[in-house]
């Protein structure tokens, strides 16, 4: 049995809720290796802080080139960086899908 | 917040669902096991690329001699997958879109304001995600985390490159590179995530450079999805 919210079964009386928790995707943005900055502000859901995944689709950057992501609220910004050390949500400036989600806190 | 109709919050009111968000669900799970080319690679196409739909590949290799980068190949998201010793390729490979979802004979679903099933009991939604926590990079092997998680899988990508001077006296001397891609596979009791070359190029030879990228995977807990 749940420990609260909701459960469903299968005909055989399985439990078989797997989809009700917290997986929220705002957004996802097609990002080039060349974009060098970008910034977008989202309508933060109440208890939830925006988190930022990058999906590289190719590898086609160059040198230390990173992009750097950086969040302030429901606002999200990149900048392109140019590091060897990573911290927070810094990723190799390769083309690829920015997703941007909400998570609960 | 929906205008009307019923919420379900967690006990501290989080919600269990945030209108006008859509989750990362799995669309397939698939097995591969693929002979690799003379350059130790083999190309895994799965899904169009000219769709802008969203995919995000996490994989499981069986040995930790296999590597790979996700990448575009005859307008397919792929991945290129290598394997240093030669011979094959195999693994998992996770798919997660966000896509309409089929309707449970019975359960529960919500749809969104076109009519779109976008969530249901039976959804397997992603969850559970981790990235591999950043460290001081030197070099292309730096990737070396062991996730603690007896399968998990992970997103693939580049990682680095080493160049090495080979042996050989007299004239220009010859250069050799090898290319480091991610990686994730059993090793021992618990998945570990690594970075190796993905053809072994430069044995013998001395190093002259070892660049790290700064790529750090995400990862799953994959048994949640098997």
């Amino acid at each position: 049995m749940a420990e609260w919210g909701i459960q469903t079964w299968d005909e055989s009386g399985e439990v078989n809720n797997f989809g009700f928790v917290i997986t929220n995707v705002m957004d996802y943005i097609s990002m080039s290796a060349n974009t060098d900055s970008w910034t977008k502000s989202y309508t933060l859901p109440a208890s939830t802080v925006l988190e930022v995944a990058y999906v590289a689709t190719e590898n086609d950057f160059s040198g230390n080139r990173k992009k750097k992501f950086t969040i302030s609220g429901g606002t999200v910004t990149m900048t392109t960086v140019s590091e060897v050390n990573i911290t927070g949500y810094m990723f190799p400036a390769n083309s690829g899908y920015i997703i941007i989600y909400a998570k609960g806190i | 917040m929906a205008k009307y109709g019923a919420v379900l919050t967690y006990p501290d009111g989080k919600p269990f669902y945030i209108d006008g968000t859509r989750p990362l669900a799995l669309l397939r799970k698939q097995s591969f096991n693929l002979k690799v080319n003379d350059s130790n690679n083999a190309v895994l196409s799965l899904d169009s690329a000219n769709t802008g739909n969203l995919f995000m590949y996490f994989v499981f290799f069986n040995s930790t001699s296999c590597s790979g980068r996700q990448g575009v190949f005859d307008g397919n998201n792929c991945i290129f997958a290598y394997n240093y010793n030669g011979g094959y390729v195999s693994g998992d490979v996770y798919v997660f879109s966000i896509f309409n979802q089929p309707t449970p004979k019975y359960g529960i679903a919500v749809w969104d304001s076109s009519g779109n099933s976008i969530l249901t009991n039976e959804t397997k939604v992603l969850k559970g995600m981790e990235r591999c926590p950043p460290v001081v990079v030197s070099g292309a092997r730096y990737l070396n985390y062991d996730t603690g998680i007896v399968k998990a899988a992970s997103t693939l990508s580049t990682t680095g490159l080493v160049t090495y001077r080979l042996g050989g006296g007299g004239g220009v001397t010859p250069i050799a590179q090898e290319e480091y891609y991610s990686g994730c596979a059993r090793n021992g009791a618990t998945t570990l995530l690594y970075s190796v070359p993905g053809v072994v190029a430069g044995s013998g030879g001395s190093v002259v450079s070892s660049a790290g990228y700064g790529f750090f995977p995400y990862f799953i807990d994959a048994s949640m999805y098997d």
